[in-house]
């Protein structure tokens, strides 16, 4: 028995549409969309929105305010460190992203091996 | 086979106290990962920050590509699969699972040579029978895909070696590779400390926690983690 790259494919590409959907883009076309629209997509899952209105994210530490807030020139992130909803749903989606763009990776990678077959 | 080190350092004199065998060398490091650096330049892939941010797993055939790279100069990332090669000698299992071949040829070579060995299918494998299998003779190995050892349709084995990548997508899934172990079986998952951040406040909120929840889910489970350099958990099944 050897590597099964049509196998490893299917695995990798079942996992890339379960996050597609995941993210709202479960009806396109895995080759249609691009990592950056994933990336993007997945940077917009489950936004935290502080009771100022202000919206957090913590992956491009920017936010969309219009107002000036008390965390102005610090470090976003420390406004997650006592917070356990927000440290949950920061988790989440550095994970969401780090396992999207690893599967990303890795349909290039079983690809360029069908193609070598 | 210990490693050159820099000498005074904190490494160096954890370096005199061991001796392992089936680590990589720095020439053989430098030698196979040059040259799985050299196949992945050839298939264009897309690694500005936004397609594979700081993934370890995308980033260590290049980590340590270069003979001036201070990771391949580092015991404590050869040393990382000392840990592995140790509980596989202690488990001297009759059948085993790994996920990482390509990563330490040495150590697949190791098992290949002392169990009936199976080797999950995925780009590990991949790289292993195109780029790096033929510096050594007799192998001989079963193939176990991730739909089967997903669906706990493969084995039973003894020992089981997996990286926290093979799983930390899904840490449901852990649960299939246990119950794939023989009574008294180890698995093994590296590199389970997400860069340290499993250490760090907000790691209960982490899958790499969750994995080891799984895990310790499970009556007649034990499960060890040794937290230092990449971070190792162990699970035996009682």
């Amino acid at each position: 028995m050897s590597y099964d790259a049509q196998k490893d494919l299917d695995y990798i590409e079942y996992n890339i549409l379960y996050f597609m959907n995941i993210i709202g883009m479960g009806s396109q076309s895995m080759d249609s969309v691009t990592i950056d629209e994933l990336v993007e997509a997945a940077r917009s899952v489950a936004m935290v929105v502080q009771s100022s209105g202000r919206v957090e994210n913590p992956s491009t530490q920017e936010s969309d305010s219009t107002s000036p807030t008390a965390f102005e020139g610090v470090n976003s992130n420390l406004v997650y460190e006592a917070e356990p909803d927000h440290l949950y749903l920061r988790s989440q989606r550095i994970h969401l992203l780090s396992s999207m763009r690893r599967f990303w990776y890795l349909r290039q990678v079983a690809l360029g091996a069908l193609n070598r077959e | 086979m210990n490693n050159q080190v820099q000498t005074n350092s904190y490494f160096s004199y954890i370096n005199n106290l061991i001796k392992y065998t089936a680590g990589n060398s720095d020439q053989q490091i430098l030698d196979r990962y040059s040259k799985v650096k050299a196949y992945l330049d050839t298939l264009s892939l897309d690694k500005r920050k936004n397609a594979v941010g700081f993934d370890i797993y995308i980033w260590l055939f290049e980590m340590f590509a270069s003979e001036s790279s201070k990771w391949s100069q580092a015991l404590s990332s050869n040393y990382a699969d000392g840990f592995q090669e140790q509980i596989f000698l202690l488990k001297n299992p009759s059948t085993a699972l790994i996920s990482n071949a390509a990563f330490n040829v040495n150590f697949a070579k190791m098992v290949n040579d002392r169990a009936s060995l199976s080797i999950l299918n995925g780009t590990q494998l991949d790289i292993f029978e195109h780029l790096l299998k033929d510096e050594f003779t007799g192998w001989n190995y079963s193939v176990v895909t991730k739909q089967q050892a997903e669906a706990a349709e493969a084995g039973p084995f003894d020992y089981i070696n997996l990286y926290s990548f093979d799983v930390v997508h899904n840490p449901e899934i852990v649960k299939s590779y246990y119950q794939m172990l023989n009574p008294g079986g180890v698995l093994v998952l590296s590199f389970m400390n997400d860069n340290g951040n499993i250490y760090e406040n907000g790691a209960e909120y982490s899958p790499y926690t969750e994995i080891c929840e799984q895990l310790k889910s499970i009556d007649g489970s034990l499960l060890y983690h040794d937290y230092t350099t990449i971070g190792t958990s162990v699970a035996i099944k009682m």
